[in-house]
């Protein structure tokens, strides 16, 4: 087709429209599904996403923009490694190499809009952070506190010894 | 708000342990009762699990947002100050549930996370997680490895090394009873690892083949590379049990080659004369391995069975079949170590028929064919008959019984000196019993036998004999 591809504006909770090519924000189950509804009207149209934040919105333009050039390779389940950069390419990779705030804004956007690579890729990228950790080392990594008494953690241990005995 | 919800879980566990009239009605309530604690455990999470995160009151702001994307699951969330709090508790609970089941299904992986805090064990104790959870190494599927033979070379050895320390499911100190209570839950989850060791405990460690005959039938509905273990092991039972089964178990070995799910299958199948694919024998090689991780676990219970004491002594290991020689318990000794069991009035055995009890009612749960369903009538009478074994050809002794003639070969070094002396044994007491005219009599071959074994002259016991047939001491000189 010689025609130049048609885009549309997703638009964040800011307000602020992005166009976006149409076979990009495709790439969202969400988007095409509203696409879908409202196939009738052929001009340029705009999508709400009044749950996603420009700067996490950009990265999920980004994240798909490259996705369409070269597409994620599968992850393997379980995770095999705890480095992103030997499951998935190097641009995956550096793409999710990102502060935990943003990552968690990814996951949650991924998820609304129903991006199954994304998801996949930050599921994995949260996955690679716990897998083989103690769980000091997880409370500290998510900086979350530990609200067992001392009898109640003594009492999972046991229960989940035959885990631990190498 | 946890009242609610165990009391939802009680009447689900009433559920799994009787089979109530009004089932439905009953089932219905249960489910109410749990979907209303998912709600209070949303709210619970959002008010005081987050005032924990922050025990500070420093932004309120932060938290009145987070509660946002808490309970409605989008990414309203805030701005970006990391330090003080911890945005991996916004995260709503079927993102962490996905995260977990995908990717930290290994035993330790759980473990560790169970150990973090409340919330983390909640998720990680839900029937899914329990469903996924990888108690053994997955098995190496044999097809797609034999397709790239070369390439992953190296893929093996590393991933070996980690297979060895995750096989952790016996403790040094497991008896019978407390393995079995450990994976019950797992196994009424679905897991496919803890059905198929309980199926192992069942059949070899607690001697009771129906029960293990039924526990791997459960898995029959559906073969995929995650019940194959389960599946050949019914196989490898059932064609062992006589002819009338031997049909049942070549078919289900023929429908897991099929599914070319497991490699020993694959190997057993595949003709004698051709060369298997590299890929193949190596995954077999693998299973092999975590089969033989499994055993010594097994007879790791086994010796924690209150079993006489001269047992103890016996040669346990490899051989999975506990009629094998190989192993050391074969049927006549396996029937004293019960009577004695019996005399004893060891509490063991009845621990071991409540468990079994439970067992059935998972079978029924999970709505999977029972053997009675699934076996021809008359092999229930024959499930305990001794199967036809491998004898030593050369001592043709009566415990020199064998399930494969693998077992046989990798026996011989131990089997060695003592089949010469039983050989011995055997030619001479056949030697004498010609000489004294008594070839017609086993019974009293096999007298004279013992007594060469037992390094007594065999002729005293002869010498009635000798003296009412009137033979010449002269023959008993040929024969020393």
């Amino acid at each position: 087709m010689d025609v130049e591809e048609s885009t549309i504006n997703l638009v964040s909770a800011e307000g602020d429209s992005s166009p976006v090519p149409l076979s990009v924000a495709k790439m969202s189950e969400l988007v095409r599904s509203m696409m879908d509804e409202e196939a009738e009207d052929d001009d340029v149209k705009e999508i709400p996403l009044p749950n996603v934040k420009s700067q996490v919105l950009h990265k999920v333009i980004e994240f798909c923009e490259h996705h369409l050039k070269e597409p994620m390779t599968e992850i393997e389940k379980p995770l095999k490694s705890n480095s992103m950069s030997d499951v998935v390419q190097k641009f995956y990779a550096d793409f999710v190499d990102i502060e935990q705030v943003l990552l968690f804004e990814l996951i949650l956007a991924a998820n609304y809009m129903d991006i199954k690579p994304l998801l996949d890729l930050t599921c994995a990228t949260v996955a690679s952070m716990i897998k083989g950790k103690t769980p000091e080392d997880i409370r500290t990594t998510f900086n979350i506190t530990n609200d067992f008494s001392p009898e109640e953690e003594a009492q999972v241990r046991e229960e989940n010894k035959w885990c631990e005995e190498a | 708000m946890i009242g609610i919800g165990t009391t939802g879980n009680l009447i689900l566990d009433f559920l799994a342990s009787n089979r109530h009239p009004r089932t439905d009605t009953i089932l219905a309530c249960a489910t109410i009762l749990l979907g209303i604690r998912s709600l209070c455990k949303l709210k619970s999470l959002t008010a005081p699990s987050l005032s924990l995160v922050w025990p500070s009151s420093e932004e309120k702001k932060d938290k009145e947002s987070t509660r946002n994307c808490g309970t409605t699951g989008t990414a309203g969330a805030t701005e970006p100050n990391t330090g003080s709090y911890s945005p991996i508790q916004g995260l709503p609970e079927d993102i962490l549930l996905q995260i977990f089941c995908d990717h930290l299904n290994s035993p330790l992986d759980r473990f560790n996370l169970q150990c973090v805090n409340k919330r983390f064990q909640e998720i990680s104790e839900s029937p899914q997680m329990m469903k996924k959870l990888q108690i053994l190494p997955p098995i190496v599927n044999a097809r797609t490895t034999a397709l790239d033979i070369g390439v992953d070379v190296d893929a093996p050895t590393s991933s070996a090394s980690t297979s060895e320390g995750s096989i952790r499911c016996f403790l040094q100190n497991d008896t019978p009873i407390t393995a079995t209570k450990r994976f019950l839950p797992f196994a009424q989850a679905g897991n496919p690892d803890a059905i198929f060791l309980l199926g192992l405990i069942a059949t070899y460690v607690e001697d009771d083949i129906h029960t293990g005959v039924a526990i791997f039938a459960s898995t029959l509905h559906q073969v995929s590379p995650s019940h194959a273990r389960s599946q050949a092991e019914l196989a490898n039972i059932l064609l062992r049990q006589g002819p009338s089964t031997k049909q049942l178990g070549l078919q289900i070995m023929q429908q897991i080659a099929d599914s070319s799910a497991h490699p020993h299958v694959l190997l057993g199948l595949t003709n004698r004369h051709v060369h298997p694919q590299p890929g193949l024998v190596r995954s077999a090689r693998k299973e092999t391995e975590t089969i033989h991780h499994i055993v010594s676990g097994l007879v790791q219970l086994i010796d924690q069975k209150p079993v006489p004491p001269h047992h103890r002594r016996l040669k346990l290991e490899k051989c999975i079949n506990p009629h094998c020689y190989r192993r050391g318990y074969h049927t006549g000794r396996r029937a004293q170590s019960r009577h004695w069991l019996k005399t004893k009035a060891f509490t063991s055995a009845d621990q071991w028929e409540t468990l079994r009890n439970d067992i059935t009612c998972m079978q029924t749960t999970t709505c999977a064919p029972t053997h009675h369903d699934l076996l021809p009538d008359n092999v229930q009478d024959q499930m305990y008959r001794v199967p036809p074994f491998h004898r030593c050809n050369r001592c043709r002794a009566k415990k020199a019984l064998y399930c494969s003639r693998s077992c046989q070969l990798q026996h011989w070094q131990d089997h060695k000196p003592e089949c010469r002396r039983l050989q011995h044994a055997r030619v001479n007491a056949q030697g004498i019993a010609q000489a004294f005219g008594l070839e017609g009599d086993p019974r009293r071959i096999e007298q004279i036998r013992q007594h060469i074994l037992a390094g007594r002259r065999a002729f005293r016991i002869l010498a009635p004999v000798a003296g009412a047939q009137d033979n010449n001491d002269a023959a008993n000189n040929d024969n020393p």
